[in-house]
Order: structure tokens, then sequence, then C-alpha cells
């Protein structure tokens, strides 16, 4: 019960913060609030043990200068040194007892904190995981770190400890005003008489850092992505020295920016203190004008005078932090906003409910008058394209055909605009997408390393496979030599992105990977183009033994690549211009045979001369 | 979720607590670390100055307050309210003017600190443009953002928040406890009795949790590093169906940072009430002693709540002083980091006396190269000389260091031993930026950036016109499928170019290469990707614009190889083979195998 209007009130805070702002948002304030409850709901026992445990620690806050106004009035001005003593004590346990409730609720809110933070890290990372190809395509890196490591801690703060600490400044706030009205009415109303003016100008503080601070994030990111600009092309930009110049006044001009934003937040922050406490110094006046008098005129005592000034104290602070509060809330749900509409994309490509684990047990392929297009650029329009079991296709054809994209629909990376990919019959979508590409691999066009050991990039093709299946895969492709020329063999840690292989030796670790995997399907994407041809061709002759009983597809631009298939394919604009065995497609004289000649046509008489010799 | 673990609580703390207390730890050598920044703030020496002298007058400012509240409570209880008004006429000055001096104070120590971070920010720019590739073959990107976004900030807030902080607290510290000594000495030794306790509590937060903090920061980089590598290597995880691994990792790191949370979050339980219980026990004492003394007429009421008054305000500066001390811990960490940056020398260095290389002829020449990555030797003794305008191919064996070769040229890395000539001068003898500007060179893994294909065609020309962008674009074959595009040459690619094509991408490498008007052009196995048909195509038009320039190609086809007027082939760090395709396919060695394994294959079809 307590929790539920504790709730409600929290959200009409919420909400209110929000309007106040009047910010057009994407996401109404009302369904983020109930969004970020929803989090909190798990834990709702600990949430209402906080409360409790707020709600007692602030009748100790309000009760000790009551007991400082008894200490003077009963005891000192009395001359009663027993009841000094007396109330001592009771200030020591009250202390004592603060000091007690402050550690639970220390202790409470900061594991709420970080329960919610390792939550939603999780979902958000998960998410990512779940999404599809098309759509991370189009997500940057930096956006994805900023959201899980900056939004979702600003977004925490916020929910949890924020939310008890308004709680307990709105509860003081009444409390405070409560005792005062009880010592002297006109006093009260005296002290509570600024109030507003307090409002106002804490607001417009509020506001004010806001901007400034959003001003100083803004400018920040954009150095920051400048700077992560060039690291990361630090490559390219070494190789054009034109460019340096032109780098060098941006980051300055950048940099300067920021500063400019820096000095103008400081400004803001700077008047923050001074204008509050010209405030407060304006309610100690009333205080102590129109205090001093009734003191004076013995209508209250002086310890209610003293009482007076600490609950006044008590009066303005939760008004300031609750206005500044304002606006971490401000930041906290745009923060929260960014992390929703995450959450809210669902992938395009899709498991089926119905999805199960499918045997694939021959390992026909066929694509059924595939429609397929990115963002309206189309590349299928009614491709039909079959591979019986155990076939081994070559396809051939210009870049930017669709030869990639194909292989994509096969795996079901993306889903086709109509028409259907079948895999032994059974529509792809119907498969759990683990069964598809466990039993699948591809050994794509760039190769991608992972910041670990060449053992473990390997084993990522099958996370249960031991040591010595590992090695055996890799002595089986006969890239011992490989390893062995690497300075701690296995244990060589491939450097981010992979720059301390050749691009050839990435390859080659990425195709054991996609091997170590058994897969029935396999998928080669020009998967050997940086390979020199001996290499290659010894590649190839392991590769001949292990792809018996398994379909495979091979797009390449190499002929000698080539010659493992037993028909070719080849693929214009998206469209199979030919198709046929090696001999069928040269008598038929056309695209297949230009390239023929252009690869091979210059000197056959070399050829004929030196058929004899063998590959090795 | 595995249950919150809280490592390193009570008995551990209890243990740790007679070693620490005193011994902030400082990281190693940080008087020299500091001594460096503060040659930054040298040159805003004068804001410096204006900064410690407002520290002085405010905190003189502020221990007024006090006094003027005694002095009202004393008036009060003579009840009379004849001179209240001067009191409430001296707090409304006071405020008013201390107001003043903190607002120009903060204002000065931020445009200080700001204009260090600036300078800071630009000079760590410009180094890492001078750095050479092996600095950025060890470090990742998210390392130097860091460096260059966080610790620079860390350092400014050292400077701006933390240093004039901590003068402040040292210098109301003195005057309060001066005045209080002063007034009443054994009130005095009861009010600062509380000081050390507080003292204590706040270094052991500051030993505890700073420790902490770096440990929190070290594990969202590595979470950071995860979360990039899971979005690079999306597709190649999804088509391996091993997202999970990536989870695992991400986990591993979650849970990590999750403990450290909670460990962080004991201690500030512990710390933020004991604070208030030493207030609060100490002004009970002070009452108790205190009360005695007023109802014994040693002391009057209001220098009581004088007293009471001042302890509060010593809170905060004691306090702080711990803090200070963490920020500056923290800052100096942040200093480390930025002058590991800053004092990496290049490993490629210009000479003093580098002379300028002007336009090259081409003629390159290697003598004994020899050359290695840290842990591994590539060329040994490699030698080859290249004529003006001569197109020659490099072949060898995959990792045989065809591209460390070509590396090699526009002093990427600097050979171990040997010598590299253009012209017939050392490269090392020039001006690195007038070598590079001879040199236009392909990279075998090609990187686009994620801006607009015009921009990333433009990138070694900035001023280009779309003219010269679209005469490139057309050589290297590819402004046919710009135009194709909704945007043309507007079209923004993805990171890493990631919505082209391999081979749209490699050619757009190409155009961007040929915009900048080389003497030497080097093409990495730069159309590995590209049909054979375009491949001969871009050779075609290619041919015109390189007549008189060198040109190094790499690659793996044939046909490519043909177009070249000589082959070098490399096997063990060493130029094994030289000549024409024709004379090597002759001589029947290394080149010839290699060779004929394109063709043999060929042949197994037949
Ligand atoms: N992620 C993407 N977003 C937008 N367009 C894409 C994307 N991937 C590929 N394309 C475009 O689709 C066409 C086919 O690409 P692809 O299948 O990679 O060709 P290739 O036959 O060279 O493998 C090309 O024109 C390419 O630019
Ligand atoms: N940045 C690097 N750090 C360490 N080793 C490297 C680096 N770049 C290349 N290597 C190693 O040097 C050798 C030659 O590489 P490379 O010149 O790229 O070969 P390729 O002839 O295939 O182009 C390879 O064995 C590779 O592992
Ligand atoms: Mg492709
Ligand atoms: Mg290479």
């Amino acid at each position: 019960m307590l929790l539920r209007r504790w709730l409600s009130k929290m959200a009409w805070h919420f909400h209110h913060a929000a309007g106040a702002e009047g910010k057009p948002k994407e996401v109404a304030t009302g369904v983020l609030v109930s969004w970020l409850l929803r989090w909190l709901y798990p834990m709702k026992a600990r949430v209402i043990l906080l409360a409790l445990i707020a709600l007692v620690s602030l009748l100790v806050n309000v009760v000790s200068p009551y007991v400082s106004k008894l200490l003077i009035d009963e005891g000192i001005t009395r001359g009663d040194v027993d009841a000094v003593g007396r109330y001592v004590l009771i200030l020591v346990l009250i202390a004592a007892g603060g000091w007690f409730l402050g550690f639970l609720r220390g202790i409470l809110s900061g594991s709420l904190n970080q329960k919610l933070l390792y939550n939603m890290r999780s979902a958000v990372f998960k998410h990512m995981e779940d999404m599809d190809v098309a759509y991370m395509n189009i997500e940057r890196t930096g956006k994805m770190i900023s959201l899980i490591v900056n939004d979702i801690n600003a977004i925490g703060d916020v929910t949890t400890s924020g939310t008890i600490e308004v709680l307990i400044n709105s509860l003081t706030l009444l409390g405070s005003l409560y005792m005062m009205l009880n010592m002297h009415l006109g006093l009260s109303l005296a002290t509570a008489s600024i109030v507003p003016l307090m409002l106002l100008l804490s607001s417009y503080l509020a506001r004010k850092t806001r901007q400034a601070y959003r001003l100083t994030r803004e400018k920040l990111s954009e150095l920051t992505s400048s700077v992560e600009q060039s690291v990361s092309g630090s490559r390219v930009s070494q190789s054009f020295v034109e460019r340096r110049s032109v780098d060098t006044v941006s980051f300055d001009r950048l940099s300067s920016e920021t500063m400019r934003a820096n000095i103008k937040a400081r400004i803001v922050f700077a008047m923050i203190q001074p204008s509050l406490d010209a405030v407060r110094a304006l309610s100690y006046v009333i205080l102590i004008l129109y205090g001093g008098s009734l003191v004076a005129s013995g209508e209250i005592s002086i310890g209610v005078l003293i009482a007076f000034f600490g609950y006044a104290e008590m009066f303005y602070r939760p008004i300031i932090t609750l206005t500044t509060f304002y606006s971490t809330l401000q930041a906290a749900l745009a923060a929260a906003e960014r992390v929703y509409l995450f959450l809210q994309v669902k992938p395009v490509v899709k498991e089926s409910t119905e999805a199960k684990w499918i045997e694939i047990k021959s390992g026909r392929i066929e694509l059924r008058n595939i429609y397929f297009d990115y963002d309206g650029n189309p590349v299928f329009q009614g491709l039909d394209f079959k591979v019986e079991p155990g076939e081994i296709v070559a396809i051939v054809g210009p870049t930017g055909a669709g030869k990639t994209t194909l292989t994509n629909l096969i795996m079901r990376l993306y889903d086709p605009k109509s028409g259907e990919v079948l895999i032994d019959g059974y529509n792809v979508k119907e498969f759990r997408f683990q069964s598809l590409r466990k039993q699948m691999a591809i050994v794509p066009q760039e190769p991608v390393l992972f910041n670990e050991t060449v053992l473990e990039n390997i084993r990522l093709g099958n996370p249960e496979a031991s040591d010595e299946d590992v090695k055996k895969v890799v002595s089986e492709l006969g890239l011992n030599e490989l390893i062995e020329s690497l300075p701690q063999k296995y244990d060589t840690v491939i450097s981010i992105g992979g720059g301390n292989l050749s691009v050839g030796q990435r390859q080659l670790i990425s195709f054991a990977r996609a091997m170590l995997k058994n897969p029935k399907i396999l998928i080669l994407d020009e998967a050997t183009s940086s390979l020199d041809s001996y290499t290659e061709s010894l590649l190839q002759k392991a590769m001949i033994r292990l792809m018996k009983g398994r379909t495979c597809i091979i797009v390449a631009h190499r002929l000698s690549t080539v010659r493992l298939a037993n028909r070719i394919v080849f693929i214009e604009n998206g469209k199979i211009v030919e198709e046929g065995t090696h001999e069928e497609l040269l008598l038929k004289k056309g695209a297949y045979a230009k390239l023929y000649e252009l690869q091979f046509g210059i000197a056959p008489e070399i050829v004929s001369k030196t058929s004899s010799i063998s590959v090795n | 979720m595995p249950e919150p673990i809280l490592v390193g609580t009570k008995t551990q703390t209890i243990k740790q607590i007679n070693s620490f207390l005193f011994a902030v730890q400082m990281p190693s050598g940080s008087k020299h670390l500091f001594r460096r920044i503060m040659g930054y703030v040298a040159r805003e020496r004068k804001l410096l100055c204006g900064v410690l002298i407002l520290i002085i007058i405010g905190t003189f400012l502020n221990i007024m307050g006090p006094v003027i509240a005694g002095r009202v409570v004393d008036i009060a209880v003579l009840k009379s309210s004849s001179e209240l008004w001067v009191y409430a006429t001296a707090i409304i000055l006071l405020t008013l003017s201390s107001g003043a001096v903190s607002f120009v104070r903060e204002y000065l120590s931020g445009l200080m600190s700001q204009k260090v971070v600036y300078r800071i920010r630009v000079s760590i720019y410009k180094h890492l443009q001078d750095l050479s590739y092996s600095f950025y073959d060890k470090i990742d990107a998210g390392q130097i953002i860091s460096r260059v976004s966080r610790d620079t900030e860390n350092i400014g807030g050292m400077l701006g928040f933390a240093i004039p902080n901590l003068i402040a607290s040292l210098s109301t510290l003195v005057t309060v406890a001066g005045i209080l000594l002063a007034t009443n000495l054994r009130l005095a030794l009861i009010a600062l009795t509380a000081t050390p306790f507080i003292l204590l509590v706040s270094l052991f937060f500051n030993r505890f949790v700073r420790p902490l903090f770096e440990k929190n920061w070290i594990e969202i980089s590595g979470m950071s590093t995860i979360i990039q590598e899971g979005v690079s290597g999306f597709k190649v995880l999804k088509a391996l169906g091993v997202e999970n691994e990536m989870f695992k990792k991400f986990d591993r790191k979650n849970v990590e940072i999750y403990n450290i949370g909670m460990r962080i979050t004991f201690l500030s339980a512990i710390t933020w009430p004991s604070l208030g219980l030493i207030v609060g026990v100490g002004s009970a004492v002070l009452y108790w002693y205190g009360g005695i003394q007023v109802i014994a007429g040693g002391i009057t009421l209001g220098q009581l709540v004088t007293f009471t008054m001042y302890l509060g305000m010593l809170v905060w500066p004691i306090m702080s002083i711990g803090f200070v001390l963490s920020r500056y811990a923290e800052a100096m960490i942040s200093a480390r980091r930025i002058f590991e940056v800053l004092d990496t020398e290049p490993e490629v260095k210009e000479k003093p006396n580098a002379i300028d290389l002007g336009k090259v002829k081409g003629e390159v020449r290697f003598e004994n190269v020899t050359f290695g990555y840290e842990d591994k030797t590539v060329l040994k003794g490699l030698s080859f000389e290249v004529k003006p305008g001569e197109k020659v191919a490099i072949v060898g064996a995959t990792g045989s260091g065809k591209s460390t070769i070509v590396k090699l040229i526009p002093r990427f890395y600097d050979p171990q031993e040997g010598r590299i000539l253009i012209d017939g001068v050392d490269i090392r003898d020039v001006k690195i930026s007038s070598l590079r500007r001879n040199i236009g060179i392909v990279h075998q893994d090609v990187f686009l950036f994620p801006t607009s294909i015009r921009e990333n065609i433009a990138y070694g020309k900035p001023n280009a016109t779309l003219e010269e962008i679209e005469r490139v674009a057309k050589i290297a074959r590819i402004h046919d499928y710009i135009i194709s595009l909704p945007n043309g040459y507007d079209t923004v690619v993805g990171e890493r170019g990631v919505t082209l094509s391999g081979g749209q991408r490699q050619r757009i490498a190409i155009a961007r290469a040929l915009l900048v008007n080389p003497s030497i052009l080097i093409l990495d196995d730069s159309t590995s990707s590209v049909d054979s048909e375009t491949e001969r195509e871009i050779y075609e038009s290619l041919k015109e614009l390189v007549k008189d320039k060198t040109v190094f190609i790499i690659t793996q086809r044939l046909s490519t190889l043909k177009l070249a007027e000589r082959i070098i082939v490399v096997e063990n760090g060493r130029v094994i083979e030289d000549g024409t395709h024709e004379e090597l396919v002759r001589k029947g060695g290394a080149y010839a195998r290699l060779y004929l394994t394109q063709y043999a294959a060929q042949e197994v079809v037949k």
C-alpha cells in the first residue's frame, strides 16, 4: 500500500518535473516512469524497507533541534546541570541512532542501485545481441558504449538514491514546518515567507546549470568522437600528410569550444552558492529582527530562537535539493529515454516462437523467388537458386552483384522481402537461430578476430571444443606451420582488430574457426582472397577431403579457387546470368568464358607446356 | 545473477587499519608529475595569484558569521532588541561580499584550469599525430579517448576545484582553530577533539575507496572494449551463433563492476553516517561542557552558540582534505597516463636537420633491410632497386612480409638495419611529411570513415573540387555505382564502411589514394575483392595516370601480375627472384611454381 502511494507520488513528481520543462519528448514521461518502476518492482521488499528507514531517520532528524531547544531552555537557562546532562545524553543517543539508520539506508539504497545497474546493463547488452545485422550496421559503436556505460549510470542514481532523497527531503520539509508551527506561528510564517523567492531562484539556477552542463557534454562528445576517428583511422591519416593541418585545426577549434562551454558552465556553478547564501542570509535577517524582538518581548524563549535557526536550515535545504534535483532528473529521463527507445527496437529478423531445433540431414539449399533490398536499394528481384546435397557450387560475379547478400540470406542474417529460403525443405524461419547457425559455417569476406589468443579465436567456432579438437582441425587444414610461425604459437594474443597478423593469416584463422563447427553446410565468401596461390592450393587439397559430405558454396574471383566446384553460377546485378560446369560455361563463350580469358588468356602455350608440373 | 559478494569487509579492514591511515597512497613519482602539470599552470600564474588572494579574503569573511550569530543570541538573552538591526545589516553585507568573492574565485579558478586542460588536450592530439604505427599496433582507441577526455578533465578538476579547495580548507582550519583557542582554551580543545576523528574517517574512506574507483574504471574500460568488439564483430558472432560467448564475457565484467559497486556502497554507507555521528556527539559534548560553563557564568550562551557553529564549520574543510587528497591522487594517475602518451617517443623520428624531399622521380632502393616487429623478424637483409616509373609487383607467401615491405617506404616503421633510398636519398634524412606527400598507399585492410563518400575520397585533399573527386572515382571504376545511390556522393557509409560491398570499399580507397597525385603509388592487394573484369578496367584507366609514376602492386591474381613490368619474389625475408613475368616463368623457380598453381588448378577441372 505504502509502496503504491509512494510510487504514484514519484510518478507525479517525475511528471511534474518534465512538464515544468515543457521539453518535447518522443516518449511520454509517464511511460518512462512506469517503465523505470517496473525495474524496481522485483526489488519491492527492499524499496519498502528503505522507505520505512527513511521515515524513521526523518523523525530522528526533525527531533534533534527540538532537543537542543529543551537543553537550552530547561537546562542552561535554568541552571539545571542534571537536565543538561539528560538532554546531552539524548542528543548522543540520537546521533547513534542516526548513525545506525544512515548506515542501513546507505547499504540498502546502494545495493538496490547496484542491482538495478547490473540488471539494466545485462538487459541492454542482451538486447543488443538479439538485434539483427541490419540494425547494428547503422549503430555507432560509441553510442552503444555510452548507452551501457553512461546512460544507465545516470538512470540508476536517480531511480534509487534519487527517489529516496526526494522522499526524505519532502518529508523533512513538512516535518520541520510542523515543528516550527508548534513553536510559534508568526515566526514560522516569517521563515516560510522567503520560500517563493527561493523556489524561483533555485529552479532558475537548476535550469541554467542543466543547459550549461548539456552544452559541455555535447562538446565533449564531439571532441571524443573526433579523437576516436583519428585514432581508429590513424593508419590512413598518417598516409595523407595534407590531412594533418586540417585535423589539427579542427581539433583545436573543438577543444577551444569545449573550453568555452566549460567556462560558461563554471560561471553558472559559481553563481549557485552565493545566490542561495544570499537568500538564506535574508532568512537569518528575518529571524534575527523578528525573532530577536520576540525574545526581547518575552514572547518566545531564546531556545526557541536557536531551534528556529536549526529548523530554518532543515526547511530550506530540501527546497534547494528538490529543485536542483529536477535537473538531474531531466538528465536521467533523457538517458532513460535513450535506453528505453533502444530496448523498444525490435529486430526484423526474429526467431519465431514455433522455431524448432531441426537437424540438417542432407544439406539441400533452395532460394525461391527472392526479392531483397537494403533500404530501398534493390539487390534481388526474383532470384531462384538451388544447391543439391553434397554439391559444391561456386558463385562468381562482379562486386556489388549480391554474392555476399546471398550468403547472408542463407544464414538468415537478413530476411528477404518476399520469397523463401529453404534448407532441407524447411524454411529457415522454422529453425531456431542456434540450430541453423551451428550447423552451417561461413568464412566471411573480412575476417574478424577478437582480442584473445589464437586458440580462443578458433574455439569461438565451437565453444565446447577442447584444445585437442582445435589443434586437430588446424593440422587437418595444414595450418600448423602458420601457428608455429607466431611468436607464442596458440597463445599469441591477437591485438584489437587483428593488426599483428597479416590479412592472409587472419583469413586462415577464420577458416579454421569455421571448420571447427564441423558444419553440414559450408560457405566461403572470398575466404581465400588474400592468400597467395600456393598457400591456397595447399588449403584446397585439405578442403577436397574436408568437403566430402557437406554442401558447399564458394564465392570467389580467382578461378583457381573456383576449381573445386561441381557447378558454377555467374551472378550479375542480382540475377543469375549463367550456370553450369566449367566446360559448359567455357563453350558457351559468355561472361564466364570472358573471365577465364581475362585471367588465363595471355599465355595458353605456357599452360600446355607446364600442365604436367604437379601442384606441389 | 550471483549473490552480492562483499569482498574486503570488516576483518580485512581492521587488519589494515593501522598501516594505511596517514599514508594516502600516491602514484609513484607524483611530485615529478605535479611539477610537470605546474609547468602548464605557470603560464596562468596571474590567475593563480588572484585565486589565492580571494581564498584568503573569503576565509576571513566566512569566520565572521558565527561571531555575529553569537552576538545576536547574547543580545536576545539580554532581551534588548535595539542593536539587532546593526547585526542584520552586517549579515547582509557579509553575505554579499563573501558571495562576490566566491563567485570571482570560482570563475578565475575555472578559467585557469580550463585553459590548462585545453593546452594539454591540444598537445596530446598533436603528439598522437606524430606517433608511429608501432604505437597504434599496441593501443586501443578507447584508451586514447579516455586520456584525452577523462584524464584531462581529472586534471582540470584538480586544478580548478581540488587545489583551491584544499587551500581554502587549510586556511579556514587554521583561522578557526586559532580563534577558538584564543577565545576559550578548554572549550576550544573540546571542540577540536572532533577534528582528528573526522580526518581519520575521511582518510579511511579515501584509502579504501580510491583504489576501488580506479579498479572500477579499469573494469568499465574493459567492458567498453567488449561492447566495441560486440558491435564490430556483430555479424561474425551472429553467423557463428556464439552471441552467448560474448554475453558471458560481458557478464563477467558486469559482475565484477557490481561487486566493486557493492564495496563502494559499503564504505560510503559506513563513512557518511560516521561523520554525522562524530559531529553529533561532538556538539553534544560541547553543549554539555559549555552548558555547565554557561551555568557557572564562565561564558555566555552566545559564545557557546558560536563555538558549536564553528564546530560545524570545521567538518567540511577537514572532510574535504580527504577528498582533495583523493582527487589529487586520481589526477596524478591521470597525469601519469597522459604523460605516458606524451613521453612516448615516436619510433619513427625526424632528424633535426631533415631536408625537404621535394617532388621525387620515384627511384626506390632497399639496401640490406632487416626489419622485425617486436617479437618477430620479418625481413632479413632484403635488397632491391626500382627505377623511376617502373611498375613492380611483390609476390610471396601469406605472411612473408609483402605488406611490411611497402609500409617501410613511407616510413611507417623504420628498419632495424640497412637503409631505404628514394631518388638516392636515405628516407631517414628527409622531412617525414615531404616523404609521405610523394607516396599514395592503399592499405590491405581498407578503412573508411563513417562520413560521406565524398569526404572519404577527399580525405587526403580536403579542398578538392567535385570534378577532381569524380575524375579519380571514374578511374577507380566506382563513379557509376556512387551516382546510382539516391544520395550520390553524399551517401554516408556505415562505420568502417560496412554498408558497402568489399570491392566497393576497396575502390573508394583507391580513388582516395589517387586524388593526392603521388609519385609513388602502392596498391597492397587493393583489388582482391574486385572482379577480374572491373580490375582490368581499373588498371587500363590507371595506365595513363601512372605512366611516369613508380607503382608497387601486391596481388595474388595472375591477371594482375602480368600487368607488372617486373616481379619481385619474397621468401624468408629476402628477395629470392627478380625479373619479368616471362623470365621468371621460364626460370621454373618459386614464381613459376606459384604461377602455375593457378594454372594447374584449371587443369584439375579439365
Ligand atoms: N549493409 C548494407 N546496407 C546497404 N547496402 C548494402 C549493404 N551491404 C551491401 N549493400 C549493397 O548491396 C549491393 C550488394 O552487395 P554485396 O552482396 O556485398 O555484393 P558482393 O557481390 O560484392 O558480395 C552492393 O551494391 C552494396 O553496396
Ligand atoms: N603489426 C604487427 N605486429 C606484429 N607482427 C606483425 C604485424 N604486422 C605483421 N606482422 C607479422 O609479420 C609477418 C608479415 O606480415 P605481412 O607483411 O602483413 O605479410 P604479407 O606478406 O601477407 O602481407 C606476419 O607473420 C605477421 O604475423
Ligand atoms: Mg561480397
Ligand atoms: Mg599483406
